[in-house]
């Protein structure tokens, strides 16, 4: 841009809210993972506020739930706040551990369905349930996943699909999509998909 | 005065010429019954025994009396009254609703039948079985009863007692001055109630009132749509009925009659009070969508459950989880009725902790169609966790045993869980507890992590054989 120019009216423009711009453009903030490293990295510096994730891990127990554990604090806490689901998670949430998180636990709820996409998409549509994880397997047909996409936006609500490593062969309709290595000392948070950004890691502090 | 006056009641006094008529209207006596005539109530006392004052039972009473007449009430907690006078011709005449009353209310509670309704209870309690049809036999059958059958403060009766009052008898020979002057107005209503020279009048218990239904089609199918379709008038009609009571119920059950096989008993329940067709519709469809039909159905019967009271919202301008909308989530969880109905109360629930030291008993499942809504939850409870001590976030519902490795001595070399070597990062933390209550137990925790990365909590029995088990899973 040539010098002496104005640039506030161009400024004012591109703050608008109807205005998309890509990779480095102005998001919606976020909710705080309470990861610093993985702020800094995700798009409006956080969790989307709505809207379906993909967290894909090889199996239970690298951390997965940890990683989302300030997450359904944060949305858990309040005289108002809404519901938050486990649908046919591989285990019973170990609800003294959820406690020590600081997560209230009368607003949890877990759901055992044969059928976790329609529990999930009911969850997710109702308006009152502000997140909900769901275990689900590899072969999930896209329009399935748009479907849980849209749900997530009309109720204003974050689905968080738990699924296999293979999964990462598919094709997505989620706004972001991690996949999870545990090292020895470290999380590794790799981000495959995400509104303007590149795939990349990042390390985390998860013991 | 002219005939006429007379017959009226109208004393007229003569008045000087000038001054305005003024008209006095004496009080009219009650029509002095003839000696056999009967009188226009007729009170039945039903009075349990006197060590068993319950509440519940009296209840159960009172259920059973509405049978006879819809006007019952309660007197005290000992009895139930119950106003026959209508009844006599339905139960064809006085013997014949006497052996009914006998039937109905067996021998240890005690029966009697008096013109007003504190006599009856009086007689009843005196265990005086009888049964008294006409005003004027009252007062020489009460006289001899204790005063204590009144249920009158200690101090009162033994006031009385000092005067030579020990029976009602005596009590209502008193002359009306000064009883009124020694015992007050109060309680000389209350003795007029008694003799009828007042009237007594009781409000009569509400009936339960309930819903049901029965639909008969012209045909017998399968088809759920055509099941609901059925449904919808008569949910229609409860919507109505609802709404006029301003009620809501929290449980409707649908019965599916087929030809042969048992019926099929269909129960949805709500979270909080529901009032709503198109909400009930909405279940009902989730419901029957689960439902195995093996034959067609010929008949529905719809019963609602209980009516309750309920507080009905106001509308929301705000959309759920829009800015404002603080009541989302107070609101009905409409999602989780919906779970309920398709999925049954055990595949949903919610999550509390109990004050424990075992593990796989620290917490459990909170039902929640039954619960308060949640931010009224009761105490609330903390659990008992070492300082520092770490917990997974899943917990195995009952804990796997682990591969194990051994030596040819027996020695354990190494654990695999899921075909993965495990490597032990933290322990042990011993856990021991529960040797009181038939479930001890006694086990060394370790934080695992396997070759793939993922940790999991992992223990070994104290006790011989000192086996491996995998228990949670720190995900």
């Amino acid at each position: 841009m040539p010098e002496g120019v104005d640039r506030a009216p161009l400024d004012a423009l591109l703050q608008h809210p109807a205005l998309w711009r890509g990779r480095g453009a102005a998001q919606p903030a976020g909710l705080a993972t309470g990861f610093a490293p993985l702020d800094a990295l995700l798009p409006g510096g956080g969790w989307p506020r709505h809207g379906l994730i993909e967290i894909l891990t090889e199996g239970s127990g690298h951390g997965e739930l940890a990683l989302c554990a300030p997450l359904v604090r944060q949305l858990t806490q309040g005289n108002e706040a809404r519901w938050c689901a486990f649908i046919a998670p591989p285990f019973e949430p170990f609800a003294p551990a959820w406690q020590a998180e600081g997560v209230r636990l009368e607003r949890l709820l877990v759901v055992r369905a044969a059928e976790p996409f329609w529990a999930l998409e009911q969850a997710l549509l109702s308006g009152t349930c502000a997140l909900g994880f769901a275990w689900v397997g590899t072969a999930v047909h896209m329009s399935v996943l748009r479907r849980l996409a849209l749900a997530a936006g009309r109720g204003l609500s974050l689905g968080v699909l738990i699924r296999p490593l293979r999964a990462i062969e598919e094709p997505t309709a989620a706004v972001l999509r991690l996949a999870l290595v545990r090292t020895p000392t470290r999380l590794v948070v790799r981000l495959l998909k995400g509104r303007g950004i590149s795939p990349c890691a990042v390390e985390l502090p998860l013991p | 005065m002219n005939p006429q006056q007379q017959m009226l009641g109208l004393d007229l006094p003569s008045p000087p010429a000038a001054m305005p008529v003024r008209v006095r209207v004496r009080e009219v006596p009650p029509a002095a019954p003839a000696a056999a005539a009967e009188a226009r109530e007729l009170w039945a006392a039903v009075q349990l025994g006197p060590d068993a004052a319950d509440a519940g039972e009296l209840a159960a009473l009172a259920r059973r009396a509405q049978s006879f007449t819809p006007r019952v009430a309660t007197e005290s907690t000992d009895a139930v009254l119950l106003e026959l006078a209508g009844s006599r011709r339905l139960f064809g005449g006085l013997p014949a609703l006497l052996a009914a009353l006998r039937a109905a209310f067996p021998r240890p509670l005690q029966l009697a039948l008096a013109p007003t309704p504190l006599a009856a209870v009086l007689l009843a309690r005196a265990r005086r079985n009888c049964c008294i049809t006409s005003e004027a036999r009252l007062a020489g059958r009460l006289a001899p009863l204790a005063m204590c059958h009144l249920h009158w403060p200690e101090e009162e009766t033994a006031r009385l007692a000092s005067m030579g009052v020990a029976t009602l008898g005596e009590l209502l020979r008193l002359p009306r001055a000064g009883l009124a002057r020694r015992i007050g107005a109060g309680r000389l209503r209350q003795l007029d109630q008694l003799t009828g020279a007042r009237a007594d009048p009781r409000a009569a218990l509400a009936q339960p009132e309930g819903f049901r239904e029965r639909i008969d089609p012209d045909w017998e199918t399968t088809d759920r749509e055509r099941l609901l379709a059925a449904l919808l008038p008569t949910l229609a009609r409860l919507e109505d009925f609802l709404r006029a009571r301003q009620r809501g119920v929290m449980a409707v059950r649908i019965t599916l009659h087929h030809r042969r096989v048992a019926p099929l008993h269909c129960l949805v329940r709500c979270v909080v009070p529901e009032y709503r067709a198109a909400r009930f519709a909405a279940l009902l469809t989730a419901r029957l969508e689960a439902l195995q039909l093996v034959q067609p159905v010929r008949r529905l019967e719809f019963t609602a459950g209980r009516l309750r009271r309920f507080t009905a919202d106001s509308g929301m301008l705000w959309q759920p989880g829009e800015h404002g909308s603080g009541g989302a989530a107070a609101a009905a969880p409409e999602f989780l009725q919906t779970l309920l109905a398709r999925l049954g109360e055990e595949a949903v629930y919610g999550l509390a902790v109990v004050d424990e030291h075992r593990p796989e008993r620290q917490y459990h499942a909170r039902s929640l169609a039954q619960s308060p809504p949640p931010g009224s939850v009761g105490p609330h409870v903390t659990a008992t966790m070492a300082g520092g001590a770490v917990r997974p976030l899943g917990l195995m519902p009952s804990p796997l045993p682990l591969e194990m490795h051994r030596d040819r001595d027996g020695r354990v070399l190494g654990l695999r869980h899921a075909g993965q070597e495990l490597t032990l990062v933290t322990g042990p933390e011993r856990i021991e507890s529960g040797w009181w209550d038939g479930a001890p137990v006694a086990r060394d925790y370790y934080v695992a992590r396997a070759a793939g990365g993922a940790r999991w909590w992992i223990f070994r029995e104290c006790a011989t054989p000192r086996r491996w088990f995998v228990h949670g899973c720190f995900a």
